[in-house]
């Protein structure tokens, strides 16, 4: 009796140990089943995790974001745009200078982050686009 | 009237302004690197902007960077703080230019004040005591000459140099050449110019400094003096004020900062360094035109905010006190907590998993780290400063003691237990210390 109390012992500090929901044991045949927890907690802790082939473009410059080249003029990029790498996509100006952001991937552009006229901080998110040849 | 001034700057100084620009009312944006993100300077500023990756050239040197975030952000002007771009005289050329006020001395200023050949010239026509020493010297034969006409052991300098790089001691002929070939090539490295001059090296001396603010016009009001002998290769490790001297001399020293940043027409925050060579000799060597790592010190036994003045005195180009309502009350010690290893002194990194700071009668500190915060190699190695008061310097001494036996800082190895020792050591405490002194401590490295 003493012996699967001290089996028992040693398996709660190991559900504890690996934050375990429920551990099932048998000798004889050898039968384990193991459940973890959800760890919904600590997964919101996590970056958000973007779909499969999708990702960011980044913003390299601090300064105000414009999606045009002028005033009035159409766009770089839309929603839904195929894009190839080394397009212009926006310009970040800073300091006066008109500072082009070219795409470094082939792709699509899924949404565009920030307003038109918006100011942006290095790092920032300005594209989230689909990665060409990326699995969906 | 500002009414919002960009900080360019991380860490203790960072947060030092900030706390400064609320208490006057002014809002803050704060800059960083992706290495700052968690950093307390970020978390206390009214607005925030990441200017780029860990690297400082790219970061909190990135001139167009930081004039995109004041852009950006509305603000009025650009505090520099200490080191990085605090006395880059394109810098603040181009704050201006752009508009904005530079917290600090008018560019032509920095520049003389950068120069060191040019600012010991300015002292000299001044009858301000300077070191005997050279012009620019361009090569073996004319340093030479001139070792022979001064006597070793000599130094040498870059002109454009600060913040103890570009500097070399020469005590024996025979490293005449190799301390040559070093000064130029660090001189060249470092500053950009091969400018370099020799001077008469003291070693056994005191280094004090006079904290000066003034108005651009010619108006210039001193906070006392400051002694800072104890420095490991030119980087102060202890600092107190005021510099307990011979009453003529220090009259003397305050008298002659006073003189030369009024000549200038020097504008904010400065500090006019000088070598005191007991009994009763002083020279001026440079003039620091930032505010300083040091100023808490003045502060304490001034009762000012030195960087409020020195923002009233740049946004209105005027002065609030008067040289009579400056006194001088008590003593005050500073040390700075690096993350150091105190056996090498080699700057460490790591995760700051726990902190405890001092506190009680008399104890300050300037800290710009929280529980959490990464250590990184990218920047300067200075956690906090402890700053200590009491009415005379025996009980600040008795202050700072029980303030390093309370702090606790675990993640890093600091030089805690290195101060420990050097505020034991009697020469410390008898107060008779020179600039020598911390060459018992070093072993390695």
């Amino acid at each position: 009796m003493s012996e699967k109390i001290r089996l028992l012992e040693e398996l709660v500090q190991i559900a504890e140990k690996f934050d375990l929901l429920e551990v099932e044991f048998q000798e004889g045949d050898i039968k384990l089943k193991i459940k973890r927890k959800s760890g919904k907690v600590r997964e919101e802790k996590k970056k958000k995790e973007l779909p499969q082939g999708t990702r960011s473009i980044v913003s390299p410059f601090v300064g105000t974001f414009y999606r045009a080249p002028s005033p009035g003029a159409p766009p770089f990029v839309n929603v839904g745009d195929k894009i190839q790498k080394g397009q212009v996509l926006c310009i970040i100006e800073s300091m006066k200078i008109m500072n082009e952001v070219e795409s470094d991937v082939d792709g699509k552009i899924l949404s565009i982050l920030v307003e038109d006229g918006e100011t942006v901080e290095y790092g920032q998110e300005l594209f989230m686009v689909q990665v060409e040849g990326a699995d969906v | 009237m500002f009414e919002k001034v960009l900080v360019a700057n991380r860490g203790e100084i960072a947060l030092r302004i900030i706390r400064t620009l609320k208490d006057i009312g002014i809002k803050s944006v704060a800059v960083y690197s992706t290495a700052d993100r968690y950093s307390p300077h970020i978390l206390l500023a009214d607005e925030k902007v990441c200017i780029g990756p860990p690297p400082p050239s790219k970061s909190y040197m990135n001139i167009p960077a930081i004039i995109s975030a004041a852009e950006i952000t509305d603000a009025d002007a650009i505090h520099p703080g200490y080191g990085f771009l605090s006395e880059n005289p394109d810098f603040a050329h181009i704050v201006e230019e752009c508009g904005m006020k530079f917290i600090g001395p008018r560019p032509e200023t920095m520049r003389i004040a950068g120069d060191k050949i040019a600012s010991k010239n300015i002292a000299k026509k001044l009858d301000i005591p300077v070191p005997s020493g050279s012009e620019e010297v361009k090569d073996l034969k004319e340093l030479k000459r001139v070792i022979d006409f001064l006597g070793l052991p000599v130094i040498l300098k870059a002109s454009l140099g600060g913040g103890g790089r570009g500097m070399r001691s020469i005590y024996f002929e025979e490293e005449m050449e190799s301390a040559f070939e070093m000064a130029l090539k660090e001189a060249e490295s470092a500053f950009n110019s091969k400018r370099i001059y020799v001077e008469k090296f003291f070693e056994n001396v005191k280094h004090v400094e006079v904290q000066i603010i003034g108005d651009g016009r010619g108006n210039v009001v001193h906070f006392g003096t400051r002694e800072c002998s104890i420095q490991r290769r030119h980087q102060k490790v202890v600092e107190e004020a005021p510099f307990i001297g011979p009453v003529e001399i220090v009259k003397n020293i305050e008298n002659d900062a006073v003189k030369l940043a009024s000549h200038l027409k020097y504008r904010g925050a400065g500090t006019v360094e000088f070598l005191f060579v007991p009994p009763d000799r002083y020279y001026f060597i440079e003039i620091n035109a930032r505010i300083q790592v040091e100023h808490p010190v003045s502060e304490e036994i001034t009762g000012y905010d030195l960087i409020k003045e020195q923002i009233l005195s740049v946004m209105d180009e005027k002065l609030y006190i008067k040289q009579e309502d400056v006194k001088i009350n008590g003593h005050s010690i500073e040390v700075r907590i690096n993350a150091e290893d105190p056996e090498t002194f080699h700057p460490t990194t790591g995760l700051i998993k726990k902190i405890f700071l001092p506190g009680g009668p008399g104890i300050r500190v300037d800290s710009g780290i929280m529980e959490g915060n990464e250590i990184t190699p990218n920047y300067d190695p200075l956690l906090l400063k402890l700053i200590v008061k009491g009415k005379n310097r025996n009980e600040a001494i008795m202050r700072l003691k029980r303030a390093l036996s309370e702090i606790v800082v675990e993640g890093v190895k600091t030089n805690i237990a290195l101060i420990k020792r050097i505020i034991e050591d009697k020469e410390f405490l008898s107060g008779t210390a020179t600039t020598k002194f911390m060459k018992k401590y070093e072993r390695i490295g």
